[in-house]
């Protein structure tokens, strides 16, 4: 060689054939203390870093089964992904910021069906799209509109539609049903459906009993964590990464695959019988029904993705709720054509949590007030008339 | 996505220190020690080392010229096996040159190059290994064995763990290994140590050459934002030093990656680096960095370079004069090996003319002061310090030319000004003298911690905790990074 190294330490010596006995357990036991001890450490930082506090200190159980919210409640929570949030709910425990009492004189009154989408899970209350279209709707039909959400979080199609009566009895001049995949997917029993107009009688179906094994425990501890939540943040960042995994969850991806598998048509005829009667009993008392299907990320992703593995459709879920919408006179907000339109747009919602963000509730409102203004509710039909005519002046 | 396209992702992938290449070297380490026989081996090896090439080349017609190269080769190598030593010079001549015309290099009318595009990944290491077997092949001291078959040559030259990026292997000790009835023990303890080996590597690779790419890339942005003098040398010092330690995670990385593979292979691979910003001169710095590109040039140039040189001019008194033109010449050669361009024209000239100062002042010293004086003077701790700050200065400085271009150099140059100019080099030097000697510090006495009767760090229970941290750290980064896998730099070569 050019010259001789002043020091240079072998990188190995003469090769040990064995390892001590003892040794086969104590390597593998230190490898995977060492691994359990940067998980823990890695959970401390990262639950330093992205506080999270969920408080369902407000939430009660409805008798007419599912949650309700606890009268005049305020509750301040935060996702680790999300800002802090306050919840408050007036006097009947729904998220308004106006009672729910009797309407004022001369406004207006959109009722809110669904579940988190509708409840704007997440959003602090002025960013939420009920708000910013009950700001822009008060401003262009020159009245004041006022939302009465009686959204809850994981609420089924069931919950909403025994919702129905109690929503009625607010005299909306409108109802929105805000619904997603995931409400969709939510299992829905036989003696549920049978036993759906029985409104004094929670539902007698036993509850189903589900056996959580050690390993499985373990497997949620693990999904549950800070540091799992932080990793799945950056790696769903990734549109590809997260189109790939996401379409791995099997039933749950389901309806984003063409055909519709057996147990997605049996979710789908029960939802178009639940919409069918809800809309039944709403045009009976002259208040129109418009149902918003909300994207799901995945949704999102694949649409701003341009291109989608075969037998996947992005459109599916959308095309089979407004089929139902149309077939019983409800009317329908597409919100995947706007979605489609803004690149990255899986970028409106939480990463790992799926809802959406203020970003992705600014692009929902905008779709409503433009749904409300187009004429199509006659409550509203002069609020198009009334902006063109400040417009002109 | 189309085929081609997506075959050339995964070529991308696979060229990578990707955890892709990784799954793909231990589906190769199963079915290659399924079986015990040589011809199994050889087998596996060299349908896993075919596949791994085709995965590059979305046409069979791209592996044309490198095909050909090897044909070339192999019928150089008959020739010479056969007693035409007479071809010896015209050989090397069309190697060489078909190399340099494959290659593309800038001096070469582009007239002459061929249009359709074709694979030259690996070219300049097989380029070293076909040399290697002709002008040995012809030696009167050869010690090639007197056959050496399609399947073996093939195996040697496309080895898919030293393809990439090396290392460069003599044929005889990859045929020691390779074609040995008995092939090397694969213990439970060489298994942990070829693991840990492709656990640093991956680390190395994925984790720390990422960072300090995404330092210097920060440090270069931030340039014409950076109006204050102090500064612009700060980041001047920054964008210039990040780059030797990216390049040698990068570098050493893959290739540890590659040693752990080949191990569980059943082949050892020479050693590529050892520990080199720890050379107390630049002469000591190219036998520590990239070894077997030294040690083969070595072989092949300054050796019979130096030969002929005393044989024309055989006087005592020019002998010295003779050893540094050789080193020049060595070196230029490595220079411009590593490039097509008049970027690496200049860096061959400046690592000629580092190894050639180094020596000259070497032979000057132990001239004026006697050569006992000089191992005292060289023994002294401060003198060792300057020394390692002066050679990681001057391959920092050569490294400019390695990863810029004339018009990044002028855009550097016009940013910061001759004053701060030197006063970045200066930093350099002196932030390497001090920290250097630190490293060096708390390395001694980190391998004087003792517990139970041995060294700390050479503990299999340490190894075995440090080797883990290093693994969950490399996967988080690679999941949480997202991105494709660092390119190893040496594969553009």
């Amino acid at each position: 060689m050019f010259e001789s190294r002043s020091k240079s330490e072998a990188n190995s010596g003469p090769e040990a054939a064995s390892l001590p006995k003892r040794d086969y357990l104590v390597l593998p036991l230190l490898s995977f203390l060492t691994v359990v001890t940067m998980f823990g450490v890695t959970e401390t930082a990262t639950r330093l870093i992205w506080p999270e506090l969920k408080i369902n200190s407000c939430t009660i159980e409805d008798p007419i089964g599912g949650d309700r919210f606890k009268p005049n409640c305020t509750v301040r929570a935060k996702i680790a992904e999300g800002p802090w949030t306050t919840y408050q709910y007036n006097e009947c425990g729904y998220r308004s910021a106006t009672s729910c009492g009797p309407k004022p004189p001369g406004s207006l009154r959109i009722g809110i069906l669904g579940s988190s989408m509708g409840q704007a899970l997440h959003i602090p209350y002025e960013e939420a799209f009920f708000s910013i279209a009950s700001n822009k709707l008060s401003q262009s039909c020159g009245r004041f509109v006022d939302v009465q959400n009686l959204g809850v979080p994981n609420s089924s199609p069931i919950f909403a539609y025994r919702r129905v009566q109690e929503v009625l009895a607010l005299k909306p001049d409108v109802v929105l049903y805000l619904l997603a995949p995931f409400d969709v997917e939510q299992q829905i029993l036989p003696a549920e459906m049978a036993e759906r107009d029985d409104l004094l009688r929670p539902f007698s179906a036993p509850p189903v009993k589900v056996t959580v094994s050690p390993l499985n425990r373990l497997e949620r501890m693990m999904i549950q964590s800070r540091t799992v939540l932080m990793a799945q943040h950056f790696i769903f960042q990734d549109k590809e990464n997260f189109i790939r995994t996401y379409l791995l969850y099997g039933d749950k991806a389901d309806f984003l695959r063409q055909p519709f598998t057996k147990a997605w048509q049996d979710r789908f005829a029960n939802l178009d019988l639940i919409i069918g009667e809800m809309a039944e009993r709403l045009h009976a008392a002259n208040v129109p029904l418009i149902i918003i299907p909300v994207p799901s990320r995945a949704e999102a992703a694949l649409l701003s993705s341009r291109q989608w593995p075969a037998h996947v459709d992005p459109f599916a879920f959308g095309r089979e709720i407004e089929a139902i919408a149309v077939k019983h006179g409800a009317g329908f907000i597409d919100l995947t054509q706007p979605f489609s339109r803004i690149p990255d747009s899986e970028d409106l919602y939480y990463v790992v949590d799926g809802h959406p963000t203020p970003e992705g509730h600014r692009i929902i409102a905008e779709e409503l007030v433009q749904k409300l203004e187009d004429g199509t509710v006659p409550s509203f039909s002069k609020c198009a008339v009334a902006q063109s005519a400040e417009r002109r002046h | 996505m189309r085929r081609g396209a997506k075959r050339r992702t995964e070529a991308l992938i696979l060229g990578t220190a990707s955890l892709k290449f990784l799954g793909y070297a231990f589906a190769v380490i199963l079915v290659f020690n399924s079986r015990g026989s040589v011809a199994w081996r050889q087998f596996v090896l060299l349908a896993a080392s075919i596949t791994f090439v085709a995965f590059f080349s979305p046409h069979l017609s791209t592996l044309a010229p490198l095909g050909a190269f090897l044909i070339f080769g192999l019928v150089s190598l008959r020739l010479m096996q056969a007693g035409f030593r007479q071809l010896l010079v015209p050989a090397l001549l069309i190697g060489v040159g078909g190399y340099v015309w494959l290659k593309k290099y800038a001096f070469i009318p582009s007239s002459l190059f061929l249009e359709h595009p074709y694979l030259t990944v690996g070219l300049s290491y097989i380029l070293f290994r076909v040399l290697h077997l002709i002008i040995d092949a012809q030696s009167h001291y050869s010690t090639l064995p007197a056959k050496i078959s399609l399947v073996s040559y093939l195996n040697y030259t496309l080895n898919f763990t030293t393809l990439i990026a090396g290392p460069i292997q003599r044929y005889n000790e990859y045929a020691a290994m390779q074609l040995a009835p008995t092939p090397l023990p694969l213990n439970v303890v060489v298994c942990g140590e070829a693991f840990e080996r492709i656990v640093v590597g991956f680390f190395k690779v994925n984790v720390l050459s990422l960072l300090l790419s995404l330092i210097q890339a920060e440090a270069l942005n931030a340039f014409p934002s950076t109006h204050s003098g102090a500064r612009q040398v700060l980041t001047g010092v920054i964008a210039a030093s990040a780059y030797p330690f990216y390049l040698y995670c990068n570098f050493s990385g893959y290739i540890d990656i590659v040693i752990g593979i080949a191990r569980f292979l059943r082949m050892k691979l020479p050693e590529n680096f050892d520990r080199p910003f720890s050379s107390e001169n630049y002469l000591v710095f190219w036998s520590r960095w990239h070894i077997t590109l030294s040690s083969w040039l070595y072989m092949y140039v300054y050796g019979p370079l130096m030969i002929r040189l005393i044989r024309r001019w055989p006087r005592a008194s020019v002998e010295p004069l003779l050893l540094v033109f050789a080193y020049f010449v060595t070196f230029f050669l490595v220079g411009v090996w590593h490039g097509q361009t008049s970027m690496f024209v200049l860096f061959g000239v400046l690592l000629g003319l580092g190894v050639s100062a180094t020596k000259l002042y070497q032979l000057l010293m132990a001239k004026s002061i006697g050569r006992q004086r000089y191992e005292e003077i060289k023994s002294l701790r401060c003198y060792q310090s300057a020394g390692r700050g002066v050679t990681f200065t001057w391959s920092t400085f050569t490294l400019l030319w390695f990863w810029s271009s004339w018009t990044q150099l002028r855009f550097l140059a016009r940013s910061l000004g001759p004053g701060e100019i030197v006063l970045v080099w200066l930093s350099i030097f002196v932030a390497a003298s001090l920290v250097l000697a630190a490293w060096e510090g708390a390395r001694e006495r980190l391998l004087l911690l003792e517990f139970g009767g041995c060294t700390v760090v050479s503990s299999r229970y340490f190894r075995t905790v440090w080797g883990t941290a290093l693994a969950v750290i490399a996967l988080a980064t690679v999941l949480l990074f997202n991105g494709p896998a660092p390119d190893i730099v040496y594969k553009t070569f």
